[in-house]
């Protein structure tokens, strides 16, 4: 065990070594810079060379790449070029917001997904298991600015019971007021962003279970006399779990993509809108860090899943 | 099964804390919605109190007021931090913190006086000493595009109140363009900031009529009101408080808008959203002009559109009545010369060539285009179409519409525009760094200070000629029109140079932009100001801003 573990952080590594590579190239591939996004009719041609400088831009790129590794090794992320504010500082602002949102959605989406799943599986065909099918496919290709603004209208605006935007109102800090407050600003952005990940939870274990129930030691406790839901709920659905766990920990970058456009229509001051902004102003050092957070979280929680499925399913550390 | 039941558990638990707080915070809402009320209540004997929240669309870039570069951020830091000049209602730079600059008669020496008893939110008394650092780190430290004003120019202290500036040639619009763009900071201060650069300023100490004393950013930004502010027309400003939220969808700010949850845009809103605002009893819509204005540019390395019959014939094809009606929803004038209408004063009859199809095609056949192979697109004598591609950033929805418009404006007359829509720095890149491209739709943001802002645009040496426009005549009268000190040079030299480009045809500007702003109507008071950066949301209009009885 204690090899397996070894081998796969060491990987871990690996991975993040290129991650950031990638990230660091693919941020200075996008077309112009951002001191040329800054033109106005009132700049001159050295002051664009001057901005350049500044951003550290001047300097040949492998130059600039081995500096941002000396620093990554610091645990120094840079300073943002538009904000001047050291990039920790700005992520470590937005990043509490995006996971509480995070946490909440993919705990409720768990909650609803999977039972959801493991009853339409046992329910195969049947009229619930087709509704349920029909409303997760629905939900994978809804348009999430869509659905987050039509929320935001009737709920906002018309019926005028939740706040628009924001992620608390100001003027109310601390207690249980604060804590309300919270609360009631979260539940529109958390309905929008299950929308997209409710499915996969949903079918995902819909499919494992189909598979699970036709298993012999299902066809054993069925023939010792078992009540069915025992069955389902005992046997069945802890085996028709693995799949599920597995996805749970790669949904967290896919999350991310969600975040953009949710945090983005909600004015939810989370990761997800700052790197909406800082693609839109190239602010390098920013993508960089964000890139980073997320590389790290991703893979972070692929060892702890990987490690967590060769615990439950032997077979996985003999391959 | 324990599990699940424990995943039950919390669920419920959860479900029941958001079924709570909907309806306590219902409640919270309808305190705030006190709030206001109580705030009418004292005011009846006069305009005093109040809280006014404004949408933006994006968190200040920074809060140090030396090296902020957006407009959102220029909201809330020109609240804060002063500037020489300011901008009247008809685009004129006219004095803020400083008495009418006395210039010189040979033009080279301009003084400047502070107005008398400004202070510095901390007590400090505003001086010229104040002008002198910042205008010298400026300089020294190349903050923004506007130290290049200072080229050449000294300056000195004469008394606390005075500051004396020296050029070595007359450059009238010296003072105008380094006063309404260099805010200025309390030395005292920002003397004792090593890396003024990279200084993030997160308490701001200023003057203006509101400081700022809470924020969160991607939340909120809380200013409360000082106790004396020279603008206000009764001492200090009406409101007690000004709060700005960010909203980075547009679509979320207006239905806050519309929901109460704010009460003013600073940001423009879509002529579609004003509309519906206009026939609000609850909501007031205010319309002001850009500075700027939307073009055509053409780039004259093309081969073929190195022909100045080409481009004339495109110009007289372009319809602008239709570009104000489809494109911007009417809510835009169009622009017949190369000097924005806002500058009325320059409108002095020379105009690129009217809409005329008939005229336009004859120019083409007389300069030897003809479809000599019946695809309904002209030819040039090698046989080449007369096929271009036009480019546009495809986060700007009112361009797509305009490349819409000149691909049947241009049809009519027998060339063919191809809309290439991209991202906004890919079309920035192939503008200063490429020069892949034929033609381009897009936006001046702001063109103030128009007789010497032009050779920014259009000398043959500047690096916003993408166009490579290059004529000797009309590089020496912008040239001189920068430093005309008589009102008869600058006139005489803006006639050569307007007549020249629009004989030239480098670039066809298409229309200028109205803005649209709406505020709950139970605020009055709003002074209008042109531009997107200054909109209703500006010093002089928030410090006289009240909430109506």
């Amino acid at each position: 065990m204690a090899k397996y573990i070894t081998k796969r952080i060491l990987k871990g590594i690996v991975t993040f070594l290129i991650t950031i590579t990638l990230t660091f190239f693919i941020v200075r591939l996008m077309p112009a810079d951002p001191a040329t996004l800054l033109m106005d009719p009132r700049m001159s041609e050295a002051h664009r060379q001057q901005l350049l400088k500044d951003f550290g831009l001047d300097k040949p790129l492998i130059v600039q790449y081995f500096s941002f590794l000396r620093n990554l090794l610091k645990g120094d992320l840079g300073i943002s070029f538009m904000q001047k504010r050291p990039v920790m500082d700005i992520i470590m602002e937005k990043l509490p917001w995006t996971l509480l949102l995070m946490t909440i959605t993919q705990f409720i989406t768990m909650a609803v997904g999977i039972p959801l799943g493991i009853y339409s599986g046992h329910k195969r065909g049947s009229l619930f298991d087709q509704i349920v099918n029909a409303v997760a496919i629905f939900g994978i290709s809804i348009f999430v600015p869509w659905l987050g603004f039509t929320l935001l209208y009737i709920f906002g605006y018309n019926l005028a019971i939740l706040p628009i935007g924001g992620a608390h109102t100001p003027g109310i800090d601390g207690g249980l007021e604060y804590f309300l407050d919270v609360g009631k600003h979260l539940i529109l952005p958390v309905i929008t962003l299950m929308s997209i990940y409710l499915a996969n939870y949903v079918l995902y274990t819909r499919g494992s279970v189909i598979d699970v129930l036709s298993e012999d030691y299902i066809r054993t406790a069925r023939s010792k006399g078992m009540k069915e839901m025992r069955v389902l709920w005992k046997h069945a659905s802890k085996n028709a779990m693995i799949p599920t766990v597995t996805t749970a920990g790669l949904m967290i970058g896919r999350m991310v993509g969600g975040a953009v456009l949710t945090e983005t229509v909600f004015a939810y001051p989370g990761v997800g809108r700052m790197i909406y902004q800082a693609v839109s102003q190239q602010d390098f050092p920013i993508l960089q860090g964000a890139f980073i957070i997320l590389a790290l979280s991703v893979i972070i929680m692929n060892i702890i899943t990987d490690i967590l499925c060769a615990y439950l399913d032997p077979r996985i550390k003999l391959e | 099964m324990k599990r699940i039941l424990i995943i039950v558990l919390c669920l419920t638990l959860i479900l029941s804390t958001f079924v709570g707080c909907s309806k306590s915070d219902e409640a919270g809402a309808n305190n705030q919605g006190n709030e206001v009320k109580n705030g009418e209540q004292t005011s009846e004997s006069s305009k005093f109190g109040g809280t006014i929240t404004i949408g933006t669309y994006a968190d200040p870039d920074t809060l140090n007021p030396l090296t902020g570069n957006d407009i959102a951020g220029s909201w809330i830091l020109n609240l804060i931090y002063p500037k020489l000049m300011k901008l009247d209602e008809n685009g004129n730079k006219v004095p803020y913190i400083i008495e009418e600059p006395e210039i010189s008669e040979d033009g080279l020496t301009v003084t400047v006086t502070l107005k008398d008893g400004l202070k510095w939110q901390d007590g400090t008394p505003i001086t010229s000493k104040d002008i002198d650092f910042t205008y010298r780190v400026l300089y020294e430290q190349k903050l923004q595009w506007q130290y290049e004003v200072l080229n050449n120019i000294t300056w000195e202290t004469p008394d606390d109140k005075t500051i004396v500036f020296r050029l070595q040639e007359p450059f009238p619009t010296f003072i105008t363009t380094i006063g309404y763009w260099q805010r200025i900071v309390p030395a005292h201060i920002w003397s004792e900031i090593d890396d003024i650069k990279n200084y993030a300023n997160e308490n701001p100490v200023g003057f203006g009529p509101f400081k700022l004393t809470e924020y969160e950013r991607g939340q909120y930004y809380i200013l409360e009101r000082v106790d004396e502010f020279f603008l206000s027309p009764e001492g200090k400003p009406y409101l007690e408080k000004v709060i700005f939220k960010p909203y980075p969808d547009i679509n979320t700010m207006v239905l806050a808008l519309k929901s109460g949850d704010i009460d003013v845009t600073a940001k423009e809103i879509p002529a579609t959203a004003a509309k519906e605002f206009e026939g609000s009893s609850e909501f007031n819509v205010v319309q002001n002009q850009d500075l700027g204005y939307e073009h055509l540019a053409i780039n004259l390395r093309d081969p073929l559109l190195k022909d100045v019959n080409i481009r004339t014939a495109m110009a007289m094809a372009i319809d602008r009545s239709q570009i104000v009606n489809f494109a911007f929803d009417g809510a835009a004038e169009e622009m017949p010369g190369i000097i924005s209408p806002v500058y009325q004063k320059y409108q002095i009859g020379n105009y690129f060539p009217s809409y005329d199809v008939e005229g336009a095609k004859k120019i083409l056949a007389d300069a030897g285009y003809k479809d000599t192979d019946n695809d309904g697109i002209l030819n040039a004598p090698n046989g080449e179409n007369l096929s271009f591609k036009v480019m546009f950033a495809n986060s700007i929805t009112a361009h797509e519409k305009v490349s819409r418009i000149l691909v049947d404006n241009m049809k009519a007359i027998g060339i063919e525009l191809i809309p290439e829509p991209m991202d906004k720095s890919l079309q920035t890149d192939k503008l200063y760094n490429t020069g892949d491209w034929q033609l381009t739709i897009n936006t001046w943001g702001a063109i103030d200070d128009v007789e010497s802002s032009m050779a920014t645009l259009f000398l043959s040496t500047a690096s916003l000629n993408w166009m490579g426009y290059n004529n000797p005549v009309a590089d020496d009268a912008m040239l001189k029109m920068k430093s005309a000190i008589t009102e008869e040079e600058t006139m005489n030299f803006m006639d050569i140079f307007q007549k020249e480009i629009t004989k030239d045809i480098p670039d066809i500007p298409l229309v200028v932009k109205k803005n649209n702003f709406a505020y709950n109507n139970k605020f009055e008071g709003f002074v209008k100001l042109p531009s997107i950066l200054e909109g209703i949301i500006n010093p002089t209009s928030l410090s006289q801003v009240y909430i109506r009885k």
